[in-house]
């Protein structure tokens, strides 16, 4: 912006035949508040779906589902498929298994590992295998994976 | 023919250890199917070691060997039937449909293996005048095998939108070895009956392509082939809802 020549005062904000040059009058400017940017982990947070809180119907959906892939694919296979899973913890030897993290992600995890190996007949082995501990969740808390299709 | 069974039959059996041997329902069927492999195995041994004694004769006169090759059918029974948990045959049969094929099945096998074994094979029902354990090893085990057959395609239908991932191809490979296992035994019945079957000719080619798909199939379901990853699998084509 062009030095203000001597003499001649600011232009106000609204002036319409202002130049561009011409220096602005800030006393004339009204505060604005312009929100802060969300930072990005708080966008992010939005973005994804509220996590479930800890139930321990999902640690006996978990269980009932590893359990009855093992009846299929034994225990060791079992174990194998599922040991790798984030937010999951598995007892070696009697398959309990814990849910740390996500509810509706680990188990959709856990159907997505044993339906490597027979494809959508595993998926209703793990459906039929949850369906005593799914009937008593509310409809919302269903995982996805688990709804059985209309 | 027989030393090929045989050791297809231990390369099985040595697969089923995978599964977890008899703790599992794979390990169980792939135990069974292999376990009448061998036994099949053991007979067509038999089978040759009287060629060599005697060339002239075509067809052993030991039922012996008949009772080696029929313990078989029971125990690929089994193995059929285990299988059949893997492929998600049973939810199949849940449905109105799945129901009414099965018994469209069954009827028409009942009637095609009737024709095929008595009419066909044996002449009629002029068969029956036959000695009894002629008649019982000869019925004993295409009746058999027909059944087995009726399971294989049952299964295979019931499971056809429910069956994939990894083992999709070796369950089905196994279960058209079964129907390959039902003409060749047709064919050989058919042959056998007529006195025109010799050894080398196309019932037992049938057999051998039969042993050689068995083993395909059972070594194809070897479960250490497939890696564990620490990801989910991608559901692309799986089926998952």
């Amino acid at each position: 912006m062009d030095p203000l020549p001597q003499g001649q005062n600011p232009v106000s904000l609204h002036d319409e035949n202002a130049g561009p040059n011409q220096a602005l009058d800030m006393s004339q400017t009204t505060e604005v508040n312009i929100p802060r940017s969300p930072s990005p982990q708080t966008l992010i947070d939005r973005m994804l779906p509220t996590p479930q809180a800890p139930n321990p119907a999902f640690d006996n959906i978990c269980t009932e589902i590893v359990k009855e892939q093992s009846r299929i694919i034994g225990s060791r296979l079992a174990l194998e498929q599922v040991q790798h899973i984030d937010g999951l913890t598995v007892e070696p030897v009697s398959l309990a298994c814990h849910v740390t993290g996500d509810a509706n992600r680990v188990i959709s995890d856990i159907v997505s590992s044993f339906s490597r190996f027979f494809g959508h007949a595993a998926v209703e082995v793990c459906r039929e295998a949850a369906a005593r501990y799914v009937s008593k969740l509310a409809p919302a808390d269903i995982p996805q994976v688990l709804r059985s299709k209309a | 023919m027989g030393v090929s069974a045989l050791l297809f039959a231990l390369l099985g059996i040595f697969t089923s250890s995978h599964w977890g041997w008899l703790k599992s329902g794979m390990g169980r069927s792939v135990f069974f199917i292999s376990l009448a492999l061998l036994m099949w195995g053991v007979g067509q041994m038999g089978w040759s070691y009287f060629l060599f004694v005697n060339p002239s004769v075509q067809s052993p006169p030991s039922h012996l060997l008949d009772i080696a090759d029929f313990s078989a059918i029971p125990l690929w029974f089994m193995g059929v039937l285990m299988l059949s948990r893997a492929t998600g045959a049973r939810y199949g049969l849940r449905t109105r449909t799945g129901q009414m094929a099965v018994i469209l099945i069954c009827i028409i096998m009942t009637l095609a293996s009737y024709y095929f074994l008595v009419d066909v094979a044996r002449g009629g029902v002029g068969y029956f005048k036959e000695p009894f354990w002629n008649q019982f090893f000869d019925l004993g085990y295409s009746i058999g095998d027909a059944v087995i057959a009726t399971i294989c395609i049952a299964i295979y239908i019931l499971s056809w939108n429910m069956l994939g991932g990894r083992f999709k191809v070796p369950i089905i490979v196994l279960l058209a070895g079964f129907i390959f296992l039902y003409f060749a035994d047709f064919l050989y019945s058919y042959l056998a009956g007529r006195n025109t079957y010799y050894n080398g000719d196309l019932a037992d080619l049938l057999y051998m392509i039969t042993i050689s798909i068995f083993g395909l199939g059972v070594n194809l379901l070897d479960p250490s082939r497939v890696a564990t990853q620490s990801t989910p699998a991608d559901n692309s084509n799986q089926g998952v809802a």
